[in-house]
């Protein structure tokens, strides 16, 4: 579980995250929407401390994050995965040694424990014998599906994945969605995911939370987001014309 | 202007801090240093050799030229080659060339990592991202652009004797012998001196530059010329600081 309280963020002197308090359950696919600039990424690199928020504190666990030395996140860090938007897959490397990257600096796995594990969870983003193409030689899909091996590589126990789908077209997106859901169960882990892909709101939003403005605006779940009596939301969900269709408009 | 050049110096000694950290896994770290110390060496060796060649060829044909009175023996021209090779050409020039070669490649490279979000990757894993991508870079430059310069300052003395020669400018013999006149084990300090110095120099300063590089594909390429022109006026700078200490 991941519990956000009171965090507030500027840039300068804009304010961008306003006192937002939030708990990410473990076990759920815990999903991050609104529109683009309204402070959804700012929230996210907080939560895994690539931005030092002004103020608020984030709990792994019940364990302070942002609070404590340098050292001891780093501890915590070790139990986080993370899918970049633009996948962060190391160019020079391989698709293997990407995958198995983070069992090279975290664990002290045997040669054929680490080549059975990448094998394992490459297997599982259904790519597998691709170990020795480079990045460069994949396609948009491949990449956030090889970004999402690393990332649960070392089993960690907090996912997070930043627009997991954007860039992708309709069916990738949803076997990327699918994907991440299953990973979820199956491994257990706290999953942030931030998106303002409506499908995925629909598919997989086991818990949403809404951002507006950089407040948190609503939460609740897919099941009860298209009759939530917010104005912005209802605004949000019907800049797509399925939603719109789906609501009789 | 001046605030902002001590900001970058505090902020290129923090990061030189933090890249002493002890490594999460050494055999990661030492397969980082070994790729960049590949490519360093290997892919700089040719650009050396061609550039040694022709300057060692340059300056024994100009100073045959300048050498306008037949009382001074030809003998000298070995001895002006060897010296100004070991003092100045083979470590300076060379690093300047380097620091477009190599420095533009690292700073490019940390660039891209960073507006690619791969060093933000590193970073959410959990590990010392300065120990782990700028000290392997340092270290190789340290090791790889001494033996490049090393390399540079005997071919181009030897270029310069073997284009004496089928030029008929200077004889093979009277050039070693005016070679072995004016030399003194110092100059071989002086130029191993520059060599280290401006090694660290492209190292460091090409990779402080590709770390911080904050923006998009327009600052990548921004930040690799930037790192050629900061490295290549630093090694100016402390090749005249050099001179002043060890040659005065």
């Amino acid at each position: 579980m991941i519990e956000v309280k009171n965090l507030s963020h500027w840039f300068g002197d804009k304010q961008v995250l306003f006192d937002i308090n939030v708990v990410f359950e473990s076990g759920k696919t815990n999903l991050v929407i609104g529109s683009s600039g309204h402070g959804k990424t700012v929230l996210m690199k907080s939560m895994v401390g690539l931005i030092k928020p002004t103020k608020g504190e984030v709990y792994y666990d019940g364990r302070p994050f942002l609070s404590i030395s340098a050292k001891e996140r780093k501890l915590i860090r070790r139990e986080i995965g993370m899918l970049f938007q633009g996948t962060a897959l190391f160019d020079y490397m391989t698709v293997g040694e990407n995958v198995r990257f983070p069992l090279d600096m975290l664990t002290n796995m045997s040669e054929k424990e680490k080549e059975e594990r990448v094998a394992y969870v490459l297997e599982r983003v259904h790519l597998p014998g691709i170990q020795h193409m480079y990045p460069s030689e994949l396609s948009g899909g491949m990449r956030k599906r090889v970004g999402l091996a690393r990332a649960i590589v070392h089993n960690p126990k907090y996912l997070f994945c930043d627009e997991p789908n954007s860039g992708l077209d309709p069916r990738t997106a949803a076997a990327i969605d699918d994907l991440i859901y299953e990973l979820t169960k199956e491994f257990g882990t706290t999953t942030v995911i931030n998106t303002h892909d409506l499908n995925s709101i629909m598919a997989i939003g086991e818990k949403i939370v809404f951002i507006y403005k950089g407040h948190k605006w609503w939460e609740g779940d897919s099941s009860t987001i298209l009759h939530a009596d917010v104005k912005e939301l209802q605004e949000f969900l019907e800049s797509s014309v399925i939603i719109r269709q789906l609501k009789g408009k | 202007m001046v605030e902002g050049i001590f900001f970058h110096i505090g902020r290129f000694f923090i990061m030189l801090k933090k890249a002493i950290a002890r490594p999460e896994k050494f055999s990661v770290y030492w397969r980082e240093f070994v790729r960049n110390l590949e490519w360093m060496g290997i892919g700089s060796l040719l650009l050396v050799v061609v550039i040694a060649i022709f300057v060692g060829a340059v300056t024994t044909v100009q100073s045959a030229y300048q050498l306008v009175s037949s009382l001074i023996p030809v003998s000298v021209i070995g001895s002006i080659v060897a010296d100004s090779t070991l003092l100045e050409l083979a470590p300076t020039i060379t690093s300047v060339v380097l620091a477009g070669r190599i420095g533009s490649r690292l700073a490019s490279e940390l660039a891209t990592m960073r507006v690619t979000e791969q060093i933000d990757a590193l970073e959410v894993m959990g590990i010392h991202v300065e120990a782990f991508l700028v000290m392997p870079r340092i270290v190789a430059a340290i090791i790889v652009i001494p033996i490049l310069i090393i390399l540079a300052a005997i071919i181009g003395i030897v270029g310069g004797m073997l284009i004496g020669h089928f030029t008929d400018i200077v004889p093979i013999h009277d050039f070693i012998q005016g070679a072995q006149e004016t030399f003194r084990p110092m100059n071989v300090i002086i130029c191993l001196t520059k060599a280290y110095v401006f090694s660290f120099i492209i190292g460091s300063v090409s990779s402080y530059v590709g770390f911080y590089t904050e923006g998009g594909a327009l600052d990548v390429g921004r930040a690799s010329t930037t790192a050629v022109v900061a490295s290549s006026l630093i090694i100016l700078v402390f090749d005249y600081v050099i001179a002043e200490v060890l040659l005065t």
